[in-house]
């Protein structure tokens, strides 16, 4: 039974039992998680998925990552100029004859309610087999049900990648035999998809290859609903534990043209499309919790030549490291076997992670006839043209408008933006955006009075507004306070949400209460180490105005006087004349550093660094 | 009285014949097409055309035999066993390329600018109407979402009971139909017998 019980929890975090903490964090933060991440089984059972802190670290690692791979390049360059690392510039010169070409397939989990084809719910951490309809199980007599519902993803998907709609597509069955799939064949769109010849372009600061300069646009073929099979757990040597909950949930391929030619351009365009299909809430979960699947196809051809090579397919890669790795082992296993004087078979590889080659799946003796077929069970989908319409208008902004936004008009730098962007499902950037606004009101209604009328455009910002070209965003954007906001937010804020490890909540430290530490900070009223400390503060449930807390716990920065400095400064220096000496002597000044960190110390907050070092040096005679 | 029957036939053949429509498949030559209709009797007391017809070898150049091979292959794609002796096998090739015979004379037909029958339903512009899914029939589902934020970020909504999370998931037992089970899995021995 703990067998079971263990394979079952294979592909969900083991759930943690909640924290022991005191009645008002237990239960924020029981409602932070039960609107975000909580889902009770049938059986009461609460079931939490600890991701919020291990996402955001794997992504900040990646942006961490490209940037070193960066430095390493130009590193790179100029190394081998000097250098001249043999072994490498070879290598370059056997791939410089060779041109790569990908095309992707992905298949995406859609988020919705319910199946493609049946009443039955789509579950996600259930009960195996507890949300089976008879259609899903293909038992005899069974009829398909088209779920209107599912569209509503599926189109956002497409839209969000710019295809065009058709309006009538039909379904099809793709016939093969595998124990995970009842029917005996998979409903799919393959002669009629229901949107087509989209297209998303990808810059460089998404990390596609050096190669392809600073942007390059890859074209969508199709984009197709098909429906999802069984989950299968392997126990060995050969028994299969079927679970049918997730048969017939909806999934979207998204089918691109082979117009990718470098290998990290590969990852950054399945990075980038699951970025997209989240920012439509089209997709459920991303590519590390398995809602995500590549399969690509690899083909490589002399530099010059117009004609594609004879592609093979890598199937089931569920990372984007697998990604790369798969494309570059296959593309040196392909050369090899062009520049040996061999010829590419088309046939379907597997890669697991960790291996150097791809591995044959099924060679053309085993190759699958699919037997497609129109479904007569199934009559064609119609789309309306205003629901089109609707679904677009309501679209939410994409990361490529988002982080325009942030990095030109808010001046944050592009790594900031891309983490700020995608940290907690977007709930991060709602309260950077809160603050940021809440603040600009603040500074604006200290202006005289003609300036208010400029700000209350602002305030009045609705949907309709959002469409236009962003005078509104620069209405309440000003890089040097923007800034201030995202380090708090994302750093300090995001520092004691790990420390405490709790998912993050707009409640924790109302926006109100952050605008009044940045601005009293802004304004030189308390110092930095005081504002760590309200921060802190108020994250553990100080509920108390941040004005009142400045004044009631006396940490308002008050500035000495010059005397006091001076008394302060010259006790220090006849303490430590040994130090002196070697500061006027010697001309250490990193020593008058240690005197300044003194001085801080000593005067417990009231201290300025600057004003100090100035005295300091007043006094020792030193520039 | 034979001869009042006779003639009550004959009306009946010759209200039957003027009702036959002229379908396509008729068209085939029929050998008694010369002779007069008052003739019923005589035109139907031979058969002039046979299925058998459809069987029997074609004038042009014979179809390629059907290979052991590719019988293997079809068998395996469709999950049905390989014969079990060359007795059978052989049969088994014989029907296939009659029944391929007969596929090859139902292709003759001209269906130039004739679309392909998907499904049979209601192909009217009332029914494409009707299935036309448009905003109005998503708007209870729309209804349960809000934007939130300033970049038009969409979500559902909290307030609104998830009808479809506490609904009971399942009226009938999936499990009371497998023949093999291990707790709450359906077990399938993947290994090739």
């Amino acid at each position: 039974m703990s067998r079971v019980v263990s394979t079952y929890g294979l592909c969900h975090k083991v759930p943690k039992p909640p924290l022991k903490a005191a009645n008002r964090w237990h239960s924020l933060r029981v409602a932070s998680l039960h609107s975000q991440w909580t889902l009770l089984s049938n059986h009461g059972r609460a079931l939490q998925t600890d991701a919020v802190q291990a996402n955001d670290v794997p992504f900040r690692k990646h942006l961490k990552d490209e940037a070193k791979r960066k430095r390493h390049a130009e590193r790179n360059v100029k190394e081998d100029h000097h250098t001249g690392s043999r072994g490498k510039k070879e290598e370059a010169l056997r791939l410089g004859k060779w041109k790569l070409t990908v095309g992707l397939e992905i298949h995406a989990q859609l988020n919705t309610e319910r199946k493609l084809f049946s009443t039955a719910k789509s579950s996600d951490n259930d009960v195996p087999n507890s949300s089976v309809a008879l259609f899903d199980l293909a038992l005899p007599g069974s009829q398909p049900e088209f779920q209107k519902v599912t569209l509503i993803p599926a189109l956002r998907a497409a839209l969000g990648l710019s295809c065009k709609i058709h309006r009538e597509s039909r379904f099809d069955r793709k016939h093969y035999y595998y124990q995970d799939q009842p029917a005996g064949y998979q409903i799919t769109q393959y002669y009629r998809p229901f949107a087509v010849n989209g297209r998303l372009t990808l810059y460089d600061h998404d990390g596609i290859a050096p190669e392809d300069g600073q942007s390059i646009d890859i074209g969508i073929k199709q984009i197709q609903m098909e429906q999802d099979t069984a989950k299968t757990t392997l126990q060995p040597p050969s028994t299969a534990m079927l679970d049918f909950n997730r048969v017939g949930h909806p999934l979207i391929e998204i089918i691109t043209h082979p117009q990718i030619h470098h290998v990290q351009t590969a990852s950054a365009c399945v990075r980038k499309i699951q970025l997209i299909l989240q920012a439509v809430n089209a997709v459920t979960t991303g590519m590390e919790l398995g809602g995500l699947r590549a399969d690509v196809n690899v083909s490589v051809s002399p530099k010059d030549s117009e004609i594609l090579g004879q592609r093979t397919e890598i199937k089931n890669l569920s990372s984007f490291k697998a990604v790369e790795d798969a494309i570059i082992a296959e593309r040196d296993r392909q050369i090899v076997v062009l520049e040996s004087g061999g010829f590419i078979e088309g046939e379907t590889r597997g890669w697991t992670l960790g291996s150097t080659e791809t591995k044959k799946l099924r060679g053309k003796e085993g190759e699958v006839d699919y037997r497609y077929m129109p479904d007569p069970d199934i009559p064609p989908l119609i789309i309306g043209q205003d629901l089109t319409s609707h679904i677009e208008s309501f679209i939410p902004d994409l990361p490529d408008v988002i982080l325009k936004d942030l990095t030109m008009h808010s001046g944050l730098t592009s790594k900031d933006a891309k983490t700020l962007m995608v940290l907690d499902d977007g709930e991060r950037l709602d309260y950077f955006d809160d603050v940021k606004l809440l603040w600009s009101i603040r500074r604006a209604s200290s202006k005289p009075v003609m300036d208010v009328e400029h700000t209350q455009r602002s305030i009045s910002d609705d949907v309709a507004d959002r469409r236009q070209s962003g005078l509104s965003r620069l209405a309440d954007s000003s890089p040097v306070f923007d800034r201030v906001v995202a380090n708090w937010v994302l750093h300090e804020l995001g520092g004691l949400l790990s420390t405490a490890a709790l998912p993050f909540s707009p409640d924790l430290v109302p926006p109100n209460s952050m605008v009044d530490i940045l601005s009293n900070l802004s304004e030189n009223r308390i110092t930095g180490t005081t504002a760590k400390r309200l921060l802190a503060m108020a994250f553990n449930g100080d509920r108390r105005d941040i004005n009142t807390i400045i004044h009631e716990e006396n940490l308002a920065l008050q500035h000495l006087s010059r005397d006091e400095y001076l008394a302060m400064a010259q006790s220090l220096i006849d303490e430590n004349s040994d130090k002196v000496k070697q500061i006027q002597q010697k001309g250490q000044m990193g020593k008058l550093k240690w005197f300044v960190g003194q001085m801080m110390r000593q005067g417990e907050g009231k201290v300025e660094a600057i004003k100090a070092e100035a005295i300091l040096k007043e006094l020792l005679g030193v520039s | 009285m034979k001869q009042r029957c006779t003639w009550v036939r004959n009306v009946l053949f010759r209200q039957l014949w003027q009702a036959l429509p002229r379908t396509r498949a008729s068209c085939r030559p029929l050998s008694s097409l010369s002779q007069t209709p008052d003739d019923f009797e005589g035109m139907l007391k031979d058969p002039s055309w046979s299925v058998k017809s459809l069987f029997e070898s074609e004038g042009s150049a014979p179809a390629p035999a059907v290979t052991k091979t590719q019988l293997h292959h079809l068998l395996r794609l469709s999950a049905l066993p390989l014969p079990e002796s060359e007795d059978q096998e052989a049969r088994m090739i014989k029907d296939l390329q009659a029944q391929l015979k007969f596929v090859r004379a139902i292709q003759e037909v001209d269906t130039e600018g004739v679309e392909p029958l998907q499904s049979i339903r209601d192909e009217t512009k009332d029914a494409e109407r009707e299935n036309e899914i448009t905003v109005t029939t998503l708007r209870e589902e729309f209804d349960k979402e809000e934007v939130v934020g300033k970049r038009g970020r969409i979500r559902r909504r909290r307030d609104v009971p998830d009808a479809a999370r506490n609904e009971q998931a399942n009226d009938w037992d999936p499990l009371s139909q497998a023949p093999k089970k291990l707790g709450r899995f359906i077990v399938v021995d993947t290994a090739k017998d």
